[in-house]
């Protein structure tokens, strides 16, 4: 044991409990210490400020894959065979019924369908079998643990309410991001991570703009917002001490800081100062506990090669999901990808071939991987971008290429493991792709779906704000039971 | 154990809640006396978690059994939290008619009509009283709260509270802060010789109401760094501290105190708190997140702390100032608060749902910074805890909703439009003067266009002349410079260039520019007469502000048209085309025009261009008619001599097709030129609309260049002063007020338009005077009237939050029904109406904070009243604070001497880590794509300049809870993370300031490294904490330096790696070993708990 850590918990265990008060960095550390053995197991402090799940969990973490720019479901998982019949002939009023278009389209003279140039093939999953195109072969073999939601539906016409509504339940900017109330409700599962990580690929289409505040804690204490990993420079900001500066040197000037911080803790009695000397602790550790977690050696070949040629390269998409299971294998609890370059208003074949080779082994490798190692079952793994995109071509439409604006009646979004229903397919659109038939899901009913899995009630996890006991999804949300396991 | 310390917190709750009610009762009601409640021993009050509300909060209701109940403090609470979700305010879910937040519902029957009567409330008697029954009631199902609103069932002490309210009366009242503040009288106290202030007898009065005392006063050099920190965000200099140790005179700490209020840093500090209210930022937040001119703005609130402008001025001016008569340019600027707010310019935005959204954004601002309140639940239905209808809301939309703006934003920078309104700020006094002048002539020459319908107007003039305007693509989706292509998408012909560096270099370059159009997409038979080029531009002076520093003529010695077919790269010319006759723009302004030099197949004479801020418009009208469709491509070439001639974001050729039969004879008679300037309406920005309407306008009125000729100089002075101006976007109403609907569900595309709302405020809160003028300035008027009950009070409390870290009321965000109460609601009242009776003087009213002895306390926790006053909401210490995220940067930069401490201008980019601007934003558009660095004072400047990019907020503040400012926030965050730690460890800025802390007391304190060694860690202590170190810190820090002194003598590249950070010179007079050892000991002292606390 670190002598450091040592002392801390032989000579004031007795203070950090005594005196601990319910201030942030006080709870992270009761928190921290509890997990290391030494506090009782029953400290509710391990499951955040719920306690307790409110219902048995199914899933411990999430891994979300978000493809950010809204994949075309038309070229990708909604099959629609019929259309190649109606190539370049006006979305009827019946299907488009008045909804409305962005400023993108909405100027156009016609809306004229454009059937997929992809060819699709049929998949053996649980019930009679899952289309794929030919853009996600890796991804179609894992039909069988997919639970592919083809009725999708969202509020937002735009990427940056669309995504922001995704992520935090609400439209504008401000409210807490998911993993930030995942973390807030279920507290750290682990003493070395943060308990919410996110991760940025770039694409290779045109690429939407992406926020901080898309991970923000908003209203919730800072502590729960997402911590960025990057690609490049150090994967946690700040983390690399620096130059001329090795271990023993750090932990040199750490050992006089806590002194120091102790002596006007016995001066003060001020809580937040024990607090304080934990989180420089936990930060001495991250910086070991980071660069374990990015270092790839112990990775074999056969493990590496599930993720496809890009997986060594920092910041890919192969990279950031091969990182997302060795994250869940330590414990943080909300692991979120941003996969940039999915709006593809023209030259869409062209542009998602691309986008899909770049994305469709690593995903399906990181199930692959997950499967074998048995932790499929406890973790929920979530595709989709933030709305889907529509039938009619956006600008010229030839027999092999057209455009597709933003569609948010409908999309397909899919999840696996974590307690989902594997090898299902979950609701209908019509002949274009263009309405729900039936099993629509609004991203409010995907947020309680979710949390349900995490053993969270969406109506109980609420903080207080301006008065009001806020939630992830509003006053909204209904589970969707027909796709729980 | 962990249950030990809550047990401690919910029983210091408890008791303050008693106390909050006992204090609110000496002034409300009837009286308990203090004793009553000051009896109630805590550790009687089992069971304890039972009192806690869900979210932690404290129901404020406990009791003595005989004691009178109080509406506001003890049954209100209960009510609003369990009952008023749907038996309240809000008629659209009311469950069964029942309503209970008025007295009148609660007790009349609400039994539909024919049964049997059911009453809520029968005051006097629960055991008739409907609620009682349900609360109470042994079925589950039937029992109330219900299962299905998650709320817990009431306890036995709210229970007891509903029926002791019952049976004494079921009195209803007002909510507190709706009733105007009255200054009560200053409470007595024993320690009569402890009050300095009145503020002084509120709190002792608490204090000593539960027999506790104050804390002794802090020392000399506690109060001088605390002070110094909350006034100016600054800490003190070792000279400041030893002046004030040394001072023996009776008012030593006013002097302080003082000199920190007439200090310009004083403004920076108040600001610092506004920035975050108004949602400063320096983008516009959404998609491309383009660079905004708001520092302007910021310099504004500076300077009116600074000038102590009293507040009242201060909300008037921000809310309205464009509306006052003869407005100033600074009150005009003021009002660039509600410009604050994010803006999009996503391309698929629809424009209007936009418009709603950022009036939804001022409604919110404005309601939370001003009144306090929270008005958000009312957009979309009756609010379900404050007493404001959806109608209400939209009224108050109404006040904000009629601004000349756009909802959708230009992804172009420098299109000035995107910011309607928007002022000019010049940079100086005289500058500003002519600007406001020049504008005022040039808008008389505005005017003739607004009458022109002119999109009709073209129409009419094509037909006539029985023209086709026709736009033909471009060949290819880039034009050639010198052979080489020049990418772009259609219509940007060229590479956009943006840096001055660019500019040079194509200056420099003599060469020849191509353009090629394709010809197959005219129909067939119809022959080209004529070609519209527009696109470049000669020099840029104005609104392409960034490309402001090419100065001097452009030469082109051939403009020639060819067919050219065969490869892209290298095609033939099939044939050369003559040009009849020409136009340029030029000849339009009355310009000398030497186009013709050009046009002459020599190329030793010159078509000279003046620099200007239009486009370059050209006309050519072929010598004979060009038959179409025609193979090849037709090829447009400049050779230019003499190259400043740029391209202009929308290079357009426009082909002019006639139908076949007009005769070229004919088109010189019938076409004038001014008519063939007019382009399709929609492929222009407006500026440029503008500017070819007038030409066409004038020259259709007059027939002669004159009158243009002045406008057109008038324009280039304008633009020529607006060069060396900003732009900043401000609040300016349209003509008439926007008919503005209830939206259902708040939806912006469902206006129900049967239920149109006016300019009203909230009833609630009282009535705007008629007098007034109806509409922003009225209502900022009525929100200074003095028996507005929130202003004042909300203004107080957060400046209250500024200095003691919390407000009296803690959620300063929300005096309505389900906020928090106020710990002393009598010295919140005395504050409110002693400010507004000052003249709303701020200055005035944190010195009185400051000087009170409340304040002078020192911050040493007592274990004492934790059971009590867990808290410390009493005040019984004085609180330690850490420092926000702006001024921990700052006092590391004050001490190590780094700071540059000017005050004001735009923002600056110091360190940050690589890469975090462009991995989140669309670097295409954006002119915030990159981050890059600044440089040389830049780097040095008070952390509350550093640029605000809101889709990536620089991250060391982000780290300690700075917001990102995207919505209005009246209080941070105070969090304790590891990535604090990393910052503090790791950052360049702190790295660099231990470098300069190590070079400074190496500097100040000479002498021999072991003589020295005490006195410079004392000193570099001293700068970072204000103090002096205690004997057991001062051996740490000293056996902490000579380990380190010999780590780094074993290894001299140790210690240069350690100093290799930061862009200021490194002290090459030291010595390595010394400098990095002192180095690395600053940057444990920067670490310290002390350091980044004000305590």
């Amino acid at each position: 044991m670190d002598p450091i850590e040592e002392y801390c918990r032989n000579i004031t265990r007795r203070e950090f409990f005594s005196k601990m008060a319910v201030g942030a960095g006080a709870m992270a550390f009761g928190d921290l210490l509890m997990r290391d053995g030494l506090a009782a197991a029953e400290n509710p402090l391990q499951y955040g400020q719920m306690g307790a799940p409110h219902i048995a969990p199914k899933a411990k973490r999430v891994i979300y894959l978000f493809q950010n720019g809204g994949p075309s479901q038309l070229d990708m998982f909604d099959y629609k065979p019929g259309l190649k019949d109606k190539f370049d002939l006006d979305l009827p009023d019946s299907i488009r019924q008045g909804q409305r278009v962005t400023g993108m389209t909405s100027g156009q003279a016609r809306f004229p369908v454009a059937p997929s140039v992809f060819d699709f093939k049929k998949y053996p999953n649980n019930q009679d079998g899952l289309w794929v195109s030919e853009l996600y072969p890796h991804t179609a073999s894992m039909a069988h643990e997919l639970c592919v939601m083809y009725g999708m539906h969202t509020d937002a016409i735009n990427h940056v309410p669309g995504i922001t509504f995704l992520q935090t339940g609400h439209q504008q900017p401000g409210r807490p991001a998911m993993g930030s109330w995942m973390s807030y409700g279920l507290g750290s599962a682990n003493d070395n991570l943060p308990s919410y990580v996110v991760m940025i690929s770039q694409g290779y289409g045109n690429m939407q703009a992406i926020s901080s505040n898309l991970w923000s804690s908003g209203f919730l204490p800072s502590e729960h917002q997402g911590i960025n990993f990057r690609g490049a420079g150090d994967p946690v900001l700040y983390l690399s001490d620096p130059k001329g500066m090795n271990r023993t040197d750090r932990r040199r000037m750490l050992d006089a800081i806590v002194d120091m911080n102790q002596e006007e803790y016995h001066k003060t009695n001020d809580d937040e100062i024990m607090a304080r000397i934990a989180q420089y602790e936990m930060a001495y550790r991250m910086q070991v506990s980071v660069p374990e977690l990015t270092n790839l050696d112990d990775e074999d070949d056969e493990t590496l090669a599930l993720y496809g040629p890009n997986v060594k390269e920092a910041g890919s998409y192969a990279y950031n999901c091969l990182m997302a299971r060795r994250m869940a294998e330590r414990g943080v609890r909300f692991i979120q990808l941003y996969n940039r370059g999915w709006d593809q208003h023209g030259n869409l074949p062209n542009e998602i071939r691309m986008q899909c080779e770049a994305s469709d082994q690593p995903q399906a490798g990181l199930l692959k991987d997950l499967k074998r190692r048995g932790m499929l079952d406890d973790t929920l793994v979530v595709w989709g971008g933030e709305f889907g995109r529509g039938v009619y071509s956006q600008g010229k439409l030839t027999k092999e290429n057209y455009g597709r604006d933003h569609h948010p009646k409908c999309f397909t979004m899919w999840m696996a493991g974590g307690g989902v229903k594997p090898g299902i397919t979950y609701g209908q659109t019509d002949e274009y792709s263009y309405n729900i038939l039936d099993g629509g899901i609004h991203v409010h009913d995907l947020h309680a779906t979710m949390f349900h899995l995490l053993g969270i009630n969406h109506e109980k996890l609420t903080y207080r704000y301006q008065g009001r006991d806020f939630r992830l999804t509003d006053v909204h949300g209904k589970i969707v039971k027909d796709i729980l396991a | 154990m962990q249950k030990t310390s809550n047990v401690r917190v919910i029983i210091g709750l408890l008791a303050l809640a008693i106390l909050c009610g006992a204090v609110w009762f000496a002034l409300q009601g009837p009286a308990p006396s203090a004793s009553t409640a000051h009896k109630v021993d805590a550790e009687q009050l089992e069971p304890l978690e039972s009192r806690l509300t869900e979210s932690g909060q404290i129901r404020p209701q406990m009791l003595a059994a005989d004691a009178p109940v109080d509406y506001n403090f003890h049954v209100k609470p209960i009510l609003s939290n369990n009952c008023f979700a749907c038996h309240g305010f809000d008629p659209n879910t009311r469950e069964s008619g029942l309503r209970l937040d008025t007295r009148d519902g609660a007790t009349t029957s609400y039994a539909p009509e024919g049964e049997t009567p059911k009453i809520a409330v029968v005051p006097g008697s629960p055991e008739q009283s409907e609620i009682w029954k349900r609360i109470i009631h042994h079925n589950e199902e039937l029992r109330m709260p219900p299962v299905e609103s998650n709320k817990p069932r009431l306890n036995e002490e709210e229970k007891s509270i509903i029926k002791r309210w019952i049976t004494q009366g079921a009195e209803y009242k007002t909510h507190w802060s709706f009733i105007p503040p009255e200054k009560p009288e200053a409470p007595e106290v024993k320690n009569v010789d402890w009050p300095r202030t009145e503020i002084d007898n509120h709190v002792l009065a608490k204090l000593e109401s539960f027999g506790a005392d104050p804390s002794p006063q802090a020392n000399r050099e506690t109060l001088i760094r605390r002070v110094s920190l909350d006034l100016t965000g600054l800490p003190p200099t070792p000279d400041e501290i030893d002046d004030f140790l040394k001072d023996e005179s009776l008012d030593a700490y006013e002097k302080v105190v003082d000199r920190l209020l007439a200090s310009p840093h004083y403004g920076e500090r108040i600001a610092l708190d506004w920035m975050d209210v108004s949602r400063y930022g320096d983008t516009n937040a959404h998609h491309v997140d383009l660079e905004r001119t708001s520092w302007p703005w910021r310099d504004w609130v500076i300077q009116a702390f600074n000038d102590n402008k009293p507040y009242d001025e201060f909300i008037v001016e921000q809310l309205a100032g464009d509306l006052l008569e003869n407005p100033t340019r600074d009150q005009i600027l003021a009002t660039s608060f509600n410009r604050n707010h994010p803006i999009t310019n996503e391309g698929g935005a629809i424009s209007e749902e936009y418009l709603a959204e950022y009036a939804h954004d001022r409604v919110h601002t404005v309601s939370t910074a001003f009144l306090g309140m929270t008005m958000a639940c009312a957009r979309c239905h009756d609010h379900k805890y404050d007493p404001f209808t959806i109608d209400e809301y939209y009224s108050f939309f109404s006040f904000f909703n009629s601004i000349d703006e756009k909802g959708l934003e230009s992804q172009n920078a420098k299109d000035a439009e995107g910011y309607r309104p928007y002022i000019f700020l010049a940079a100086n006094k005289q500058d500003q003067q002519s600007l406001i002048d020049i504008k005022a002539s040039l808008s008389d020459l505005d005017n003739v266009i607004a009458e022109v319908n002119w999109e009709e107007e073209h129409e009419r003039l094509v037909k006539a002349e029985e023209l086709d305007w026709k736009h033909l693509s471009p060949a290819y989706k880039h034009a050639f410079w010198n052979g080489e292509k020049v990418e772009g998408p259609n219509y940007k012909y060229l590479k956009v260039i943006t840096t001055p560096e660019q500019i040079e270099e194509r200056k420099k370059e003599k060469g020849l520019l191509e353009f090629d159009i394709s010809l197959k997409d005219a129909a067939e038979g119809s022959n080209l007469v004529m070609i519209h080029f527009y696109g470049l531009q000669i020099d840029q002076v104005g609104p392409s502000r960034d490309l402001k520093t090419v100065k001097g003529k452009s030469m082109v010695s051939d403009l020639s048209l060819h067919v050219v077919k065969g490869p892209e790269k290298k095609p033939q010319i099939i044939r050369s085309v003559a040009v009849a006759e020409h136009w340029t723009s030029d000849s339009l302004l009355g310009n000398s025009n030497s186009a013709a030099n050009a046009l002459d197949q020599d190329s030793s004479t010159l078509w000279e261009q003046e620099p200007s801020d239009r486009a370059l418009v050209v006309l050519l009208r072929l010598e004979e008619a060009l038959p179409t469709p025609e193979e090849g491509h037709l090829r447009l070439a400049f050779h230019l001599e003499k190259g400043s001639l740029l391209p202009v974001q929308n290079s357009m050729v426009h082909v002019y097709v006639s139908k076949g039969r007009i005769g070229l004879a004919e088109l010189a008679d019938r076409v004038s030129p001014f008519s063939l300037t007019t382009i399709a309406p929609d492929r222009v920005r407006n500026r440029h609309k503008e500017q070819f309407a007038l030409e066409w306008a004038v020259a259709k009125e007059s027939n002669s260049s004159e009158l243009f000729a002045d406008w057109a100089q008038t324009r280039d002075q304008y633009y020529l002063l607006e060069q060396g101006a900003v732009r900043v976007a401000v609040m300016q109403e349209k003509p008439e007020p926007t008919p503005t609907f209830v939206l259902d569900r708040g939806a912006y595309d469902s206006p129900l338009k049967d239920r149109p709302v006016g300019r009203i405020v909230p009833a609630a809160l009282g009535e705007m005077d008629a007098g007034y003028p109806q509409n922003r300035l009225g209502f900022a008027y009525w929100l200074i009237e003095d028996n507005n009950p929130l202003t004042a009070r909300v203004t107080v409390n957060r400046y209250w939050q500024v200095i003691f870290g919390n407000g009296l009321v803690r959620t300063s965000e929300d005096l309505g029904f389900q906020g928090e109460l106020p710990s002393h609601p009598e010295l919140l009242d005395y504050l409110a109406v002693d400010f507004v009776e000052s003249g709303w003087d701020v200055k005035g009213l944190l010195r009185k904070m400051v000087t009170s002895s409340t304040y002078r306390q020192q911050s040493v926790r007592r274990p004492e009243f934790d059971l009590v006053d867990p808290e410390n909401r009493f005040l019984s210490w004085f609180p330690r604070q850490r420092l926000p995220a702006e001024f921990i940067r700052d006092n590391a930069l004050a001490a190590s001497g780094l700071l540059y401490p000017k005050v004001g201008g735009p923002s600056v980019k110091p360190y940050q880590p690589d890469g975090l601007w462009r991995e989140k934003t669309m670097r295409a558009n954006s002119n915030t794509g990159t981050f890059a660095r600044g440089s040389g004072l830049d780097l040095y400047r008070r952390g509350m300049y550093t640029f605000w990019k809101q889709v990536a907020p620089p991250p060391q503040m982000e780290a300690f809870d700075a917001p990102s400012r995207e919505v209005c926030i009246t209080k941070r965050n105070t969090t304790n993370t590891p990535m604090q730690a990393l910052v503090l460890l790791n950052d360049e800025t702190y790295l660099e300031a231990s470098r300069a802390m190590a070079s400074r007391v190496l500097n100040e304190v000479p002498g021999a490294w072991d003589d020295a060694l005490n006195d410079r860690l004392v000193r570099s202590y001293r700068y970072l904490t204000g103090r002096h170190p205690t004997e057991n810190g001062l051996k740490t820090l000293r056996n902490l330096t000579l380990e380190s002194y010999d780590v780094f003598s074993a290894d001299a590249e140790k210690a240069k790696g350690f100093l290799s950070y930061g862009a200021s010179p490194l002290d090459e007079s030291a010595d390595t070993i010394e400098l990095a050892t002192l180095a690395y000991t600053a940057s444990a002292i920067m670490n310290l708990d002390k350091t980044i606390t004000r305590d």
